[in-house]
């Protein structure tokens, strides 16, 4: 259900204040009184209230009908029940414009850039003219009708006639608003907004908007690696919800912290990486991959001091919400993942480039008979075994083909208290995780 | 879902230290850089720091440095570190103890060698004695936990080449039982305090079964060196707490004797030698004659030389014997006093260092030291190596040695402190500080989002949008490889790719839209003190620990958006090109300029007086400010105006000029409170540079609740120099406007109002349906 708390807390459509929580109460107590009866200073104090909330609508009631008309449109590409899809597109308009962080003006004219990007791109007029914010009690009526019978123009949209063309136009975009992304530490140019074609590969849950969220400085270790697996194996046909092009796999990369200063070998191996659509080590594939570091500015000294690769649960980790760091480059992949890179010989040399190696550091511990002393070790981790992770009769070096440098296996596990011994807080990071390694230094 | 309050365990309380309860600070420039400089001796990257740390009272100086060092504490249980920092406590007034109160302990220096007389210890003496009972008391107490703690964990040893081999892992097995091992650390904890020897310390290592690891869990650290640093500091401990005389002798003896020939101890000597004679003589003279070689006379004179040549032979062995002999005795007395702990302090410390453990010395409450000033400066000749150069040594103060510090530097050509403390730090906070304490905020790219006190549960992502990450439609598996995987890793093929992340998030709740105003409220009320701050929040909670003002109540009622808007002017008019730069430059001015801007909020509590801001109200400010932050330490003033004390330290005096300046942005604020236009305009400029200079930009939420387009604060007269506030500190009206900003718009009935709120909500509900 939309109310005003919808539009102003939660949307971000309306100002935040007055709080309607706080003045639908108001309005419920003054409703019962007599208005010629003297008001009680608490009484004054909810009348007050409601006085600004009134000049409120007042002024926002035209704000109000373009968000809905706007929600009602984008919403149309969701596939959930017509009652829920007006706040999906809401939602998704809120969030694709960051409509918390501006005024009532800005949200304003936002929202009119949009109605007329529909109307360019789609062909629709979302509302004939501009819907008039109601005055007074007697404007309702005419405000209501005028607003309905634009929902509904809305409404009519169909998304699966414009599903192809949408996704077509959403791709360049994705792709601009990446590259402001990764190029925003020397670039003065800010990030373009998502735009509306965006929007919809968004409700509708295929890519390119259900790759990664919107504000990018928002995306997870995970949600790159989850791009980088998808455009390094090209699992889905460019027709697919979930597809990804090959060009993905070196910008998640460079968002993941791994940054090239010779990118022919990265070109190469992942052009070498057996795919499902197009052809593996097709030259469009690595023309396309190649091209990318040119157009997104990919091409420089690391970054990063180090690079990890964690293997990690899908279900339950502990990094499901950790940012990608600049100090520690990270590629998550479950064992599965890693099993099918490792399968192709993707992780063996040489098709892994040399250059590549020394980053690719794999999170995992010894083999069984771990040297370790549980006195120095944090609790908040269980020590596992390689064979715990890669099965039986595997070890790391069958899988990767070399033995990685560093060598640890962790689980997360309840923070049980062990009488006497302090406890450690967990890591809270990839940089905590992986701390500098003191070890050869603590060994002299 | 409520606005939850979470202060947090204090630093060193058992909950942060032994559950790993984050604690919430309030961060400041000066912390980081305490943190960043622990960090860096903990890694063995410096040898030493030495920091002289000042604040007003109630600032949160020793809780500052207790959360640096849990801080690298923690880092260091996670490897980060090379060593783990250990907190060596030590009371400022017991370390410079009044001369008529003497010192803890022993008072009295050995008498000294010759005299026999005793001296009184000097201020360096005294010193060392307590930084050696503080540096035992930290170890001891570092070593007895460790050691408790030690039973409580497996022991795992690294498996031999034939167990290897055999592939069978035998781990080393204790025959204790759990309560013999609880009676040992007991033991071990009691004997800690009575000076065990380095063998009775063998001892305990050997009967824990610790030979291999130590008891404080140091990988790849030979643990002997936790014996040696352990048995060190006791011997250090045995020599101040009592009479430990240690006597060493050694007696070293040599004998020459010389003899050629056989003696005989016989007093006849002269007889035998004539018998012997005779013997010889007459045998000789029988042979001749017998053997008919040569006459009687030739055998008689031949008996007579033999007897001779006899005689002269065993008389010539006599007078060549002979002996020598030497005798030396050695008695050494080792001189343990406690005025040569300056020598062994510094061994004491590398000790621990290469056993694993970074001693850091706090020095608290050094504001309750008389002549502070002079008698640090006995201490720095003796100790200045071992304090600045060989650990970490943080002084604790107040404003006044730090302000006499920051004097001499600027008047003298670098005086002794100028090297002693290698960091001089004044902890005031920035608006910015006291923001992220109370909301949390995300520090550099990839580090986690620090939680504030006050904390809005994560709310439920919107209807028929997927979680992050979608959960697996399979049971959670036993490994960390997903379920999928582990079934593609025997089947051979591909596992399908993880589903799609993004999603739309979650939306705002009611909760988490007041969280920024409430920020802005608290500054306000607590003008952003640290210690008010925590009580302005204690009055926020209720019985459940949550914010107990209902949602949405502190963006609707005036009382708190007047907070909201007071704050944020005072935010402005601090972040001037004027004043920022002079707070860049001097740090210590912050909370001058805090108590300078809080002016008018202080006034606020008699709201309806007339707040003079012409130049005939300089005075009065500057004597404000005086009582804000100028008699911190000092003595208060009779009568006569004496202090009462004639060695209590100088109040700390505003300069005129920095008066004169704080009063002219007092008088900006007053026309921001007072101009909604100049209000907005700078607020305008001012959110713009914020963007542009890296900082977040001022929360929507709150610009939102900014009454300027309505409301002016202040009242101000013809020539904008004289005002009155317009609402009480309730947000009551104080009178109709009379002002030049006087034109509010009209005020409708508010029945009108109440069935046009009432009338739009139902086409609303009717229009989303």
């Amino acid at each position: 259900m939309i109310d005003f708390g919808t539009l102003s807390t939660q949307l971000r459509v309306i100002k935040t204040s007055p709080a309607w929580e706080v003045v639908r109460g108001a309005v419920d107590r003054l409703s019962g009184l007599d208005d010629k009866a003297p008001l009680l200073p608490d009484q004054s104090q909810d009348a007050e209230a409601v006085r600004a909330f009134a000049g409120l609508l007042r002024q926002d009631g035209d704000l109000i009908a373009l968000a809905l008309v706007c929600g009602a449109f984008v919403g149309q590409a969701s596939t959930q029940l017509p009652a829920e899809r007006l706040l999906i597109g809401l939602t998704a308009i809120s969030q694709a414009l960051r409509l918390k962080d501006k005024s009532d003006e800005v949200v304003r004219e936002d929202l009119q850039r949009l109605t007329a990007d529909v109307s360019s791109r789609f062909k629709l007029e979302l509302s004939a003219q501009p819907i008039a914010p109601p005055g007074d009690v007697g404007a309702l009526a005419a405000y209501k009708s005028e607003l309905q019978q634009a929902i509904a123009g809305a409404r009519a949209f169909s998304f699966e006639s414009a599903r192809e063309a949408t996704r077509a136009r959403a791709w360049p975009a994705a792709a601009e608003r990446m590259k402001a992304f990764l190029t925003a530490a020397t670039s003065s140019v800010p990030s373009p907004l998502p735009s509306v074609d965006e929007m919809l590969t968004l409700v509708a849950g295929t890519s390119p908007g259900s790759l990664v969220p919107f504000d990018l400085a928002e995306a997870t270790i995970v949600h790159w690696s989850g791009v980088f697996d998808r455009a390094s194996r090209g699992m889905r046909p460019p027709t697919d919800v979930e597809f990804a092009p090959p060009w993905l796999a070196a910008v998640s990369l460079a968002a993941l912290g791994f940054w090239f200063k010779n990118p022919n070998e990265l070109v190469q191996w992942l052009g070498s990486i057996p795919r499902a659509s197009p052809e593996p080590g097709s030259s469009s594939t690595v023309d396309e991959i190649g091209n990318a570091f040119s157009a997104f500015h990919l091409i420089g000294s690391p970054r990063a001091e180090r690079g990890v690769l964690v293997l990690y649960d899908q279900t339950r980790s502990l990094i499901a919400d950790w940012k990608p760091s600049t100090r520690t480059a990270s590629l998550c992949l479950t064992g599965g993942q890693l099993q099918t890179l490792a399968q192709a010989d993707a992780l063996r040399p040489p098709r892994l480039p040399e250059s590549l190696l020394p980053r690719f550091d794999v999170v995992a511990v010894e083999d069984e008979g771990t040297d370790r002393s549980m006195t120095g070790e944090p609790l908040w981790t269980r020590l596992i075994t390689s064979r715990e992770v890669l099965g039986p009769q595997r070890t790391l070096g069958d899988v990767l083909g070399h033995s990685p440098t560093l060598v640890r296996f962790v689980r997360d596990r309840p923070r049980v208290p062990v009488p006497n011994v302090p406890l450690v807080p967990g890591p809270k990071s990839i940089d905590d995780l992986f701390p500098v390694d003191l070890t050869p230094q603590l060994a002299r | 879902v409520a606005i939850r309050i979470v202060e947090g365990p204090e630093p060193l309380s058992a909950q942060a230290l032994e559950a790993g309860e984050e604690c919430i600070l309030i961060e400041s420039e000066a912390y980081r850089l305490l943190v960043e400089e622990l960090r860096r001796y903990c890694r063995r990257e410096v040898t030493g720091r030495s920091f002289l740390i000042a604040g007003h009272r109630g600032s949160g100086k020793t809780t500052m440095v207790s959360s640096a060092f849990l801080q690298v504490l923690q880092e260091s249980k996670r490897r980060q570190t090379r060593l783990r920092p250990l907190l060596v406590q030590l009371h400022g007034p017991s370390l410079f103890p009044e001369p008529s109160q003497g010192a803890p302990g022993p008072s009295a220096a050995p008498p000294s060698a010759g005299t026999g007389t005793t001296r009184p210890k000097t201020d360096a003496e005294l010193a060392l004695e307590q930084i050696t009972l503080g540096l035992h008391r930290a170890v001891a107490r570092e070593f007895s936990a460790a050691f408790r703690a030690a039973f409580d964990v497996p022991v795992v040893r690294e498996q031999s080449w034939w167990q290897k081999l055999i592939g069978i892992p035998i781990q080393p097995v204790r025959f204790w039982s759990h309560a013999a091992l609880a009676e040992l650390a007991a033991a071990f904890e009691v004997e800690l305090y009575e000076g065990p020897t380095a063998a009775r310390l063998r001892w305990y290592w050997n009967h824990a079964n610790l030979d291999g690891v130590g008891i404080l869990g140091f990988d790849g650290r030979d643990p002997m060196r936790q014996i040696v640093a352990l048995s060190g500091v006791c011997d250090a401990y045995r020599r101040i707490s009592g009479t430990y005389e240690l006597e060493e002798k050694l007696k070293d003896e040599a004998k020459r004797e010389l003899q050629r020939t056989l003696g005989i101890d016989s007093k006849d000597t002269a007889l035998f030698t004539s018998l012997v004679s005779l013997l010889t003589g007459g045998l000789v003279g029988t042979g001749l004659f017998a053997a008919a070689a040569a006459g009687g006379p030739a055998s008689t004179v031949g008996g007579v030389l033999s007897a001779l040549a006899a005689a002269g032979i065993l008389k010539y062995s006599t007078t060549r014997s002979g002996s020598r002999a030497a005798s030396r005795e050695y008695r050494f007395i080792f001189d343990l006093s406690a005025a040569t702990l300056d020598r062994v302090l510094p061994v004491l410390i590398e000790r621990l260092q290469l056993a694993g453990l970074a001693p850091i010395f706090v020095v608290d409450e050094l504001d309750k030291v008389k002549d502070l000033s002079s008698r640090i400066l006995g201490m720095v000749h003796h100790l200045k190596k071992l304090v600045a150069e060989n650990a970490f040594f943080c002084f604790l103060t107040d404003r006044t040695y730090f302000e006499g510090v920051v004097r001499r530097g600027a008047t003298i050509a670098y005086p002794v402190e100028y090297t002693y403390f290698t960091h001089q730090l004044f902890v005031a906070f920035s608006p910015c500080d006291f923001h992220a304490y109370i909301q949390g905020h995300e520090a550099a790219a990839g580090a986690p989002v620090r939680e504030g006190v006050l904390r809005v549960p994560r709310p439920p992502a919107p209807p028929g949008t997927q979680a992050t990450p979608a959960p697996s439609p399979t049971p959670p598996p036993a490994s960390v490889m997903s379920a999928a995987g582990s079934a593609s890793a025997t089947a051979g093929a591909p596992p399908p790719p993880p589903t799609p992340g993004a999603t739309l998030a979650a939306t705002p709740t009611s909760e988490s839209t007041d969280l920024p105003l409430l920020s802005y409220m608290l500054l306000h009320r607590s003008r952003m003190h640290a210690i008010d701050l925590r009580r302005e929040i204690a009055l926020l909670r209720d019985d459940d620990g949550n914010v107990a003002l209902s949602p949405g109540t502190v963006r609707t009622d005036r009382t708190y958006r007047l907070d909201v808007q007071i704050q944020l002017a005072v935010e402005m008019v601090l972040d001037s090109v004027e004043l920022r730069a002079k707070l860049e430059r001097d740090p210590s001015f912050r909370r001058t300029a805090h108590d300078g801007l809080y002016f008018l909020s202080r006034r606020w509590a008699d709201p309806g007086a007339a707040i003079d801001l012409t130049d005939g109200a300089l005075p009065g400010f500057g004597t404000y400010l005086t009582e804000r932050v100028g008699t911190e330490g000092t003595q208060p003033a009779t009568a006569s105006g004496l202090s009462q004390n004639p060695v209590a330290p100088q109040p700390v005096v505003v300069p005129v000029v920095d008066q004169d300046f704080l009063f002219g942005r007092v008088r900006r604020l007053a026309t921001l409170l007072s101009d909604p236009a100049a209000y907005k305009a700078r607020f305008k400029e001012w959110n713009a540079m914020r963007s542009s200079s890296g900082l977040r930009p001022v929360d929507q939420t709150v610009v939102d609740a900014l009454m300027i387009d309505t409301e002016y604060l202040l009242e101000p007269d013809a020539a904008h120099l004289t005002f009155r506030w317009r609402f009480d500190t309730a947000g009551g009206s104080l009178g109709a406007a009379a002002g030049p900003q006087a034109a509010a718009p009209p005020i409708q009935p508010w029945r009108d109002d109440l069935m046009f709120v009432q009338g739009f909500a139902a086409v609303l509900a009717e229009v989303v349906r």
